[in-house]
C-alpha cells in the first residue's frame, strides 16, 4: 500500500501513460462493425468513421498501429462511400464532410491515398460550399466552421484544394472572428476552443494566420486552463481532457505553446485514464471513450511527452504522416508540370 | 401468466408489418454477407430499419415516411440521415406540416437539447415560418437555456431567430435578463456584443433615447463595472469591455480609444480596491497604460519632426513639447510594466504570458528615449 503523500507518486498507475492499456482498449474497435451488440454502440454509429479515425491516430501516436487490422478496416472505410465521392460516418449512413475527413485521414494513416479517386472527393467537396464562403456539412444543409475545416483539410490531404473557393472561405472564418478574438459556428456565435481550432486550422492550412489577432487570442487561450490544470472550452466551463487537443493545437500553431502551464496540464490528462480498463475520459474517475482517449494522447504528444510520435496541430495527423502528403502532393504536381 | 405477455405486446407500438399504411411496401432486409457481421439490434429497430432502407431505395417523401424517420430518430436522435429525410418531406407536404414540426422538436430537445441535427432542423423549420415564428421560439429557447444557461445552440437558435424577427430589443433584454442570472455566463455577454453589433451605431443611440456616443459608452461602462463588483475575476465582463473599444464605431476605428478613456482607468482601479489580486483588472490597466505609451510616442514623433523643421526663437518651445511626450512614454511603459508585474503575482499559471506582454516596453522606452536625443 501506498503511503499517503502528495506529489506524482500519489497518482499511483495514473502517473504515467498506460500505453499497453490504452492499446487493448482501442483495439477492442478494430472491427467496431462486426464486434459489439451493446447499445452504446447503435447510439454511436453515425460517428463510427470519425471514432475509427481518432483510434487509428491514437495508436499511431502510441507506436501500435500495426495492432490493428488494416486489411478489415480499409475495406470497411471503402464501404462507407457513396457514389457521389463522400463518405458517411457507417455503412448505413448518408455522406458527410466529417466523416469524408475522417476516411481520407484514415488512408493517410495508412499510405493508401490511391484506393480513392481525389477529384470525385473534391467534386463533393466542393459541391458542399455555398455563395457565402461557408461549408455545408452535408445535403441537409447545417452551416458550421467546422466544415469548412474539414473541407479544406480534406482537399489538402488529397491535394485538391483547387477545387474549392479558398479566399471566399477565408472571408466567412474571418466574419466568425469575435471581440476576443475567438471563433465560433457561425458570424457572431460565442468563441468555442472547439470551434477555435478548426478556424485556425483552416487558417494555418490556407496560409493565412495573418486574420489572427494573435496575443489578444492566445490570451483567451491559456485562460482556458482551470485550477485543475485541465482547459476548458469556454469561460466558466469545466474542464475537459478533449480541449486539450482544440486550445493546445492552437497554441502551437501560433507558437505559444508555452503560455500555458503544461506540466499541470499533463498531469490533469493522465489523470484522466482507466488504469484498469484503459482509455483516457473527459474528467477524472468519468467513464472513459475513445474521442477523449485520441485527444489526451494528442495533447501529450503535443507537449512532448516521451515516447509517442509527434502530432501536425494543423493536420491532426502524425508529423511523418503529413510529411509524406505533401511529397506525394509535390511529385504529382511536378509530374504534370505544375 | 400468457396473458400478461400478450397485453404487454398490445401496448407496445404496431409492427410496421401490420401497419395497413406500409402493406405495399417490401422492406429490405441487409444482405447476407452484412448480416454476420451486422450489428445487433432490437427486434423493434431491426423492423422499422427494413422499411426505412425501402423508403431510401424508393425516394418516397410522404406523411408516412416523416412518420417514419420519427422512428429513426427515436432511435438514434443524431441519425443525420433521418433527419435530412424528415425535412425533405416536410417540404414536400408544404406549409401545414411546419406547425406539428415545432412539437415534434420540443420533445426531441426534452430528451437532449445539445443535439446538433434537431436545432439545425428547428432552424429550417422556423426560416419556413417566417417572422411570426418569434414567440414559439422565444419560448422553446427559452426552456432550453433555463435548463443549461449556457447552451450554445439554443443562443446561436436565438441569433437566427432574431435577424428574421428584427427584434433586437428584446433580444437585448433576453441576454440582460441571463446576465442578470448569472453575471459568469459568457454566452449572454456574447449575446449583448452581438445585438449591439448588429443593431448598428443609430439604432442603439435611438434606443438609448436619444444620447451620444459617450452617454451610451457612460452608461455601458456602468453595465459592466456593476458587474465586475459582483466577482471581479470574471473574465467575461473584462472582455467584453476591451472587445466593446474593438469592435463598436466609433471606438473601434479610432486607435487605441480604449486608453483616451478615463473612465476604464477609473473601473480598472475601482476593481483593484475591492480584489487586490484582480488578474483582469491588471490585464486591462496594462493594456490601457500600453496604449497612452503608444499615444505619447506618436505625440513625441510629431513634436520631434516639428522640431527639425522649427525656426530658431520656436525651437525651445518644441523641445519642452518633446521632453514631455517621451517622458509620458516612459511613464506610461513603466506603469503597463508594473500593473504585469502584478498580474503575474495574481495569476502565477499564465506568467509566461505576462512576460510575453513585457517584452516590447524596453523597445518603446530606448525609441522614445533615442527620438528625444536625435532632435
Amino acid at each position: 500500500m501506498k503511503a499517503a503523500g502528495t506529489g506524482p507518486a500519489e497518482a499511483g498507475p495514473r502517473s504515467t501513460l498506460l500505453v499497453d492499456k490504452h492499446a487493448t482498449y482501442i483495439k477492442s474497435f478494430s472491427r467496431l462493425w462486426d464486434t459489439p451488440d451493446k447499445l452504446e454502440f447503435v447510439a454511436t454509429e453515425h460517428f463510427w468513421m470519425s471514432g475509427m479515425y481518432w483510434g487509428l491516430s491514437a495508436m499511431y501516436l502510441m507506436g501500435r498501429l500495426g495492432d490493428m487490422d488494416r486489411d478489415a478496416i480499409l475495406g470497411w472505410v471503402m464501404r462507407c462511400q457513396h457514389t457521389n465521392g463522400g463518405f458517411g460516418g457507417s455503412e448505413r449512413n448518408d455522406p458527410h464532410l466529417l466523416y469524408t475527413l475522417s476516411a481520407v485521414q484514415i488512408l493517410a494513416l495508412y499510405d493508401r491515398l490511391d484506393d480513392v479517386d481525389a477529384d470525385k472527393v473534391a467534386a463533393y467537396v466542393a459541391g458542399l460550399q455555398r455563395p457565402d464562403g461557408s461549408f455545408a456539412g452535408d445535403a441537409w444543409g447545417e452551416i458550421d466552421t467546422r466544415f469548412t475545416y474539414c473541407a479544406l483539410l480534406c482537399l489538402s490531404i488529397l491535394g485538391r484544394t483547387a477545387a474549392i473557393n479558398v479566399p471566399s472561405a477565408l472571408d466567412f472564418i474571418a466574419k466568425c472572428k469575435n471581440f476576443d478574438g475567438g471563433f465560433g459556428c457561425t458570424p457572431g456565435n460565442e468563441s468555442h476552443a472547439g470551434q477555435v481550432f478548426t478556424c485556425i486550422g483552416a487558417l494555418s492550412l490556407a496560409n493565412a494566420l495573418h486574420l489572427v489577432d494573435r496575443d489578444l487570442f492566445c490570451w483567451w487561450l491559456c485562460e482556458r486552463q482551470t485550477k485543475s490544470g485541465g482547459l476548458n472550452g469556454r469561460p466558466e466551463k469545466l474542464q475537459d481532457v478533449c480541449y486539450s487537443w482544440w486550445c493546445l493545437s492552437c497554441l502551437s500553431i501560433l507558437g505559444r505553446l508555452h503560455w500555458i502551464d503544461r506540466s499541470a496540464l499533463t498531469t490533469f490528462i493522465l489523470d484522466c485514464q482507466d488504469e484498469e480498463d484503459g482509455g483516457i475520459s473527459d474528467r477524472p474517475d468519468d467513464m472513459a471513450d475513445v474521442y477523449h482517449t485520441f485527444f489526451g494522447i494528442a495533447g501529450l504528444s503535443l507537449m512532448g511527452y516521451p515516447n509517442l510520435a509527434a502530432i501536425d496541430p494543423t493536420w491532426a495527423l502524425p508529423v511523418e504522416v503529413v510529411e509524406r502528403i505533401k511529397r506525394r502532393n509535390e511529385a504529382a504536381a511536378s509530374a504534370s508540370g505544375k | 401468466m400468457s396473458g400478461g405477455g400478450a397485453a404487454a405486446a398490445a401496448a407496445g407500438p404496431l409492427p410496421y408489418s401490420r401497419r395497413p399504411e406500409w402493406a405495399d411496401v417490401t422492406p429490405v432486409s441487409l444482405p447476407a454477407a452484412e448480416k454476420v457481421v451486422a450489428i445487433q439490434y432490437t427486434a423493434e429497430h431491426a423492423e422499422a430499419l427494413g422499411y426505412w432502407r425501402a423508403v431510401l431505395q424508393s425516394g418516397e417523401l410522404s406523411g408516412r415516411v416523416l412518420a417514419l424517420t420519427a422512428d429513426m430518430i427515436r432511435l438514434n436522435q443524431a441519425d443525420y440521415t433521418a433527419w435530412r429525410v424528415r425535412w425533405l418531406c416536410v417540404q414536400q407536404l408544404g406549409a401545414d406540416a411546419l406547425g406539428p414540426e415545432l412539437d415534434f422538436t420540443h420533445g426531441v430537445m426534452l430528451e437532449n437539447a445539445k443535439n446538433y441535427q434537431l436545432w439545425n432542423h428547428r432552424r429550417l423549420v422556423a426560416g419556413a415560418i417566417g417572422p411570426s415564428c418569434a414567440a414559439r421560439e422565444d419560448a422553446f429557447t427559452r426552456e432550453a437555456i433555463i435548463f443549461d444557461e449556457k447552451n450554445y445552440h439554443a443562443w446561436a437558435h436565438r441569433q437566427a431567430v432574431v435577424k428574421i424577427t428584427g427584434l433586437w430589443e428584446a433580444e437585448l433584454a433576453f441576454a440582460d435578463e441571463f446576465i442578470g442570472r448569472d453575471v459568469r455566463n459568457n454566452t449572454a455577454w456574447n449575446q449583448r456584443m452581438f445585438v449591439w453589433k448588429a443593431m448598428g451605431q443609430e439604432a442603439r443611440l435611438r434606443l438609448q433615447g436619444g444620447g451620444d456616443d459617450a452617454g451610451w459608452l457612460r452608461s455601458e461602462l456602468e453595465y459592466i463595472a456593476a458587474a465586475v463588483q459582483k466577482a471581479p475575476r470574471n473574465e467575461s465582463p473584462w472582455r467584453y469591455l476591451t472587445g466593446l473599444f474593438a469592435s463598436l464605431e466609433p471606438w473601434a476605428s479610432s486607435p487605441r480609444s480604449l486608453s483616451r478613456c478615463a473612465e476604464v482607468h477609473t473601473l480598472c482601479c475601482e476593481a483593484l480596491n475591492d480584489c487586490p489580486s484582480c488578474g483582469p483588472a491588471y490585464d486591462v490597466l496594462a493594456l490601457f497604460y500600453e496604449g497612452q505609451a503608444a499615444l505619447s510616442a506618436a505625440q513625441a514623433d510629431t513634436a520631434a519632426a516639428a522640431a527639425t523643421v522649427a525656426p530658431g526663437p520656436a525651437q525651445a518651445g518644441v523641445q519642452v513639447v518633446l521632453a514631455g511626450r517621451v517622458a509620458a512614454t516612459i511613464m506610461a511603459c513603466e506603469l503597463a510594466q508594473a500593473a504585469l508585474d502584478e498580474a503575474s503575482v495574481a495569476d502565477p499559471m499564465r506568467t509566461p504570458y505576462w512576460l510575453h506582454r513585457q517584452r516590447g516596453f524596453n523597445d518603446v522606452v530606448a525609441l522614445a528615449t533615442g527620438v528625444l536625443r536625435s532632435a
